[in-house]
């Protein structure tokens, strides 16, 4: 497994785990007896304080993943200098042709579903469904495009992709 | 009768006859992961034409030394 393919997998699981984490505390919420079909001001609260958890968690992930890599190269390779480990790195981590071939066919399929959630969103309220279920729905396609891009994104380098 | 066109390589070939480079040279050399190297050798991705011209010029070859084109009819 390489460098990029080890990258998604980090962001998909990190995607996931958030997802989770976000659906126990609505579960939570609900088990406690709350009625809040209506508080948006609580559901804006609740999401953009798990989009602040997400992006902290992306970052930590991504800092972590990156010392584990300089770490295993290290004692894979045995290097002792850290110019050798420094250029193995670059190597590792270039950034290619295909790899923005995927990113773009994969963002593709992210877009696909969040806008199909927003659309599903604004068909449901404009049939009066209660506000927090359509901000539930925006919110959750926006994290589901964002696991189905690095599932997609998996897909294309283990299968292949083309130009055209 | 539909046509499926296939851009065939011999980027295995030339790497055992130059003196077998490994892929993580030749991906240095062209300037793309090994990553790639490995899916232009199996067929699971196609290049541009930027990158194959800085494949054969890795091997100091011309680019059809490299890659080949090839059409093959699809039975329905």
């Amino acid at each position: 497994m390489t460098y990029q393919t080890k990258k998604t997998m980090v962001s998909l699981l990190a995607s996931i785990a958030i997802l989770i984490s976000y659906c126990i505390s609505v579960y939570n919420d609900i088990s406690k007896g709350l009625t809040l079909e209506n508080d948006a001001t609580f559901w804006a609260k609740k999401m953009l304080i798990y989009i602040a958890i997400g992006i902290a968690i992306n970052i930590i992930s991504f800092i972590v993943f990156h010392i584990l890599l300089s770490v295993n190269l290290t004692v894979k390779d045995s290097m002792k200098d850290s110019k050798e480990i420094n250029r193995k790195l670059e190597l590792e981590m270039v950034e290619d042709e295909m790899d923005k071939l995927i990113e773009l066919k994969s963002l593709r399929v992210g877009y696909i579903i969040a806008s199909t959630g927003f659309i599903l969103g604004l068909i449901l309220l404009a049939f009066n469904t209660s506000i927090a279920i359509v901000l539930n729905i925006l919110f959750l396609s926006f994290f589901v495009g964002a696991i189905a891009e690095g599932i997609s994104n998996l897909f294309f380098y283990f299968r292949g992709i083309r130009n055209a | 009768m539909p046509k499926k066109f296939n851009i065939t390589n011999n980027v295995r070939t030339l790497r055992f006859f130059a003196n077998e480079m490994t892929q993580a040279d030749l991906a240095e050399k062209a300037g793309v992961s090994r990553q790639t190297i490995m899916a232009i050798e199996s067929g699971k991705y196609a290049p541009t034409l930027e990158l194959a011209f800085r494949i054969a010029d890795a091997f100091n070859v011309s680019i059809t030394e490299v890659f080949g084109f090839e059409a093959k009819e699809e039975s329905k």
